[in-house]
């Protein structure tokens, strides 16, 4: 199980270097984000505001403080959560495919949001309640907890059958049947609320504000946390259930507090920033083709690292340097990851899942 | 200049000459020369050389239709619609010979008795001109405001037949309008309908450049009805007061008048109306500066928020924003970054929102294509409030912090 070999070997000297280029990586990226958009601000501009002094352009400082700064902590944290749930998906069912959405955790997410778009009135009803200043709230908290029903009732269900594939297939009938509600209400939904419920659905790093990040930060550091603590078990997990067992893992424990990190995952940053596609199933397989390893321990962080530079890239590109509107994120995701998937597991030669 | 003049009296007097010579004819069997067009009835006794349309439209403003007037016929032409040329033949007069460009033209019998209409723009033209009554069906019904026209609809008088933006074939067919006006985009329903022989005219007056372009289009649907004197009067009235108040912004120096911005976000794209669109040429005229007035577009142009904040942050004035916003808090749950825009920390944040019904049918929609003079009458005073002491709004409001 435990490499203990006090010294690297090229395996881990590579593994140390990766590390080293991921982090610069992250740091290059989030600087870009800061830096580039569709308004120039000279660097120094930049510099002075970000390390607070004031600038005589109000805008300038909106823009970075207000635009750019809460966009560039959103890819990072949402790409590094998304991956790492699917990382946790993929391991617990033994299955490459598996992802957060896969499970219709994301699905669940969904009908948390579509019930609070298209089923409370007009969005004047929505103000007139009293809602309006907590709304991005109220539509968060019911996609966390869509997420946490449609998880719960997976979870029964695992209780009673122990096969991680019936398990899978479960959480995909789940997640056609909560779909299916959703559009249902959106068939009953004024244009207007439509409206607005198909603009959360486009994916978005854009439309989350500090005050949303206040709650997606703390959350998603604890669903790092929970995918931290249980990494060696979850090593033990790769060899077999039993093999788990017979090292003294309670895998009912195990699998519990691995939903629960991932949903919560997954929950948080779907309800922030919409369905987000591909980086969740895509990014646990190119860490472990990168690092050539299925060991967590370099994985969870691998993926961590990962999944926030795949965010920021897309952020990147989808913001059209040069042009200033602005692309659908989740259409740069996938025609950029998609090929870049293929290429790296037909170079690894397919091996890659088990490491 | 002299000489010109010389020839055209000549070329009259010949004309008056037939003209009385036809007159006798005509006397002989006691009937006398039209001089209003036939709004409601057919020619009983056609004489060929008379003019039946004594009244005509004459087009000044707008680029994309012209109608052009021969004795008992008229010819549309709408170069950029699916249908390009429609012959317009006066009820009871024989079918004109149509050979050229015209062989493919489609004929329309006038004055025509049934219509419907796709957008609420297009009801203004009926209504005044006053033959509402032709109007049987309405796209959404749900979305019409005017009550005239809402109280013909409970009344049963004109059916929605897209309530749900796709068109019910079966019950246009079934209620067999003459002309159905297009949004001016072609409808998969369209060929099935035009099969049935219902004619569907396009009216994209959205492609005028200029709102008096954009409100000479009710001369389309007067020409069908055969109202253009009346279409005429109200166009001229409208030309006027529109032209006034221009003119009282035209002294104004250009650092005096108001910054103005427009537009939403929706999703990460933030929508305002293009420099080159008739909202930018309604703001020029009502003496403001646009701040997006580099941008060459003619509709709408994209941009994001940063951009957003960086031209229309600093605008004094912001006009047409989200028509979903309520009060000036609602909006900045919506986003808080809207707060950073210095019209929303004065206040200065207006809408076209002030009459609509349940549905979310806004007036303005209905009638503010048709009635620049009213638009720019609100805009002035918005901009201008010094300038404009006796208007009332018409439809913009300001709205509320909470």
């Amino acid at each position: 199980m435990r490499e203990s070999t006090p010294r690297l070997g090229p395996t881990g000297k590579r593994q140390v270097t990766l590390f080293f280029a991921l982090i610069i990586g992250v740091i290059v990226l989030a600087i870009l984000g800061l830096t580039l958009g569709s308004v120039n601000i000279p660097l120094t501009e930049i510099w002075k505001i970000s390390t607070g002094y004031s600038t005589t352009n109000t805008s300038w400082q909106t823009i970075v403080i207000d635009i750019r700064v809460p966009r560039t902590f959103t890819a990072l944290l949402a790409g590094a959560g998304i991956g790492l749930a699917g990382l946790q998906m993929q391991t617990l069912f033994r299955n490459p495919l598996a992802d957060p959405f896969v499970l219709g955790i994301s699905s669940g997410a969904s009908l948390g949001v579509a019930l609070i778009v298209l089923t409370v009135g007009s969005a004047g009803a929505v103000f007139g309640a009293g809602l309006g200043l907590f709304e991005n709230l109220s539509l968060a908290i019911a996609a966390i907890i869509g997420s946490t029903v449609v998880l719960f009732i997976v979870l029964l269900i695992a209780e009673r059958v122990r096969s991680a594939v019936t398990i899978l297939i479960v959480g995909l009938m789940v997640g056609y049947l909560v779909s299916a509600i959703v559009m249902l209400l959106v068939a009953w939904s004024e244009p207007q609320q439509l409206s607005r419920f198909v603009v959360w659905g486009f994916g978005s790093f854009r439309s989350v504000t500090w005050d949303e990040l206040r709650i997606l930060a703390p959350v998603s550091l604890l669903g790092f946390l929970i995918a931290g603590s249980i990494v060696k078990p979850l090593n033990a997990l790769l060899l077999g259930e039993d093999y788990a067992k017979s090292l003294g893992i309670n895998i009912r424990t195990l699998r519990i507090m691995t939903l629960t990190g991932s949903s919560l995952l997954a929950g948080i940053v779907t309800a922030f920033c919409g369905p987000i596609a591909f980086i969740g199933v895509a990014t646990p397989h190119i860490a472990r083709s990168l690092f050539k390893t299925s060991d967590h321990r370099i994985l969870v962080p691998a993926v961590i690292l990962s999944g926030a530079i795949i965010a920021m890239i897309a952020e990147l590109v989808a913001q059209l340097p040069g042009n200033n509107s602005v692309l659908p994120l989740n259409a740069v995701t996938s025609l950029l990851g998609a090929p870049v998937v293929v290429i790296v597991l037909i170079r690894s030669r397919l091996g890659a899942f088990t490491g | 200049m002299f000489t010109f003049n010389l020839r055209k009296t000549v070329v009259l007097a010949i004309a008056m000459l037939v003209i009385s010579t036809l007159q006798l004819a005509c006397s002989s069997n006691d009937e006398v020369l039209p001089s209003t067009n036939l709004g409601t009835a057919c020619v009983e006794d056609f004489q060929e050389g008379i003019d039946y349309f004594p009244e005509k439209a004459s087009i000044s403003h707008a680029q994309n239709f012209s109608i052009e007037y021969h004795d008992y016929f008229k010819v549309l032409k709408i170069p950029e619609g699916t249908k390009t040329v429609y012959v317009l033949v006066q009820c009871g007069a024989p079918k004109p010979p149509l050979t050229g460009p015209l062989a493919d033209a489609e004929i329309i019998q006038i004055p025509i008795k049934t219509i419907f209409t796709s957008s609420t723009a297009q009801i203004p033209a009926l209504v005044d001109v006053e033959r509402v009554e032709v109007l049987t069906g309405h796209a959404q019904t749900s979305l019409v405001v005017s009550p005239l026209i809402v109280k013909r609809i409970n009344e049963g008088k004109i059916e929605s037949f897209a309530e749900n933006y796709e068109i019910d074939i079966e019950a246009v067919i079934a209620s067999n309008p003459r002309v159905l006006l297009s949004g001016g985009f072609e409808d998969p329903a369209y060929p099935a309908l035009r099969d049935a022989g219902i004619t569907v005219v396009d009216y994209p007056d959205w492609l005028e450049k200029t709102p008096l372009a954009r409100a000479e289009w009710p001369k389309v649907v007067a020409a069908l009805l055969n109202e253009e004197g009346v279409a005429e009067e109200n166009f001229a009235k409208i030309e006027k007061q529109y032209n006034d108040i221009k003119s009282q912004t035209d002294n104004i120096p250009e650092q005096e008048k108001p910054t103005i911005t427009t537009g939403l976000l929706y999703g990460d794209i933030f929508y305002a109306a293009g420099g080159s669109s008739y909202v930018a040429f309604l703001i020029r005229d009502a003496g403001g500066r646009y701040v997006w007035e580099e941008n060459n577009n003619t509709g709408s142009l994209e941009t994001d928020l940063e951009t957003a904040i960086e031209v229309g942050g600093k605008a004094n004035i912001w006009v047409n924003c989200s028509l979903y916003w309520p009060t000036l808090e609602s909006a900045k749950s919506e986003d808080a970054r809207f707060a950073e825009f210095k019209s929303f920390k004065t206040g200065q944040v207006w809408n076209y929102s002030r009459i609509a019904n349940k549905n979310g049918g806004f007036e303005y929609f209905e009638r503010g294509v048709t009635r620049p003079d009213l638009v720019l009458a609100d805009l002035l005073k918005i901009f201008h409030p010094e300038l404009s002491k006796n208007h009332t709004f018409e439809w913009y409001q300001q709205i509320p912090e909470r």
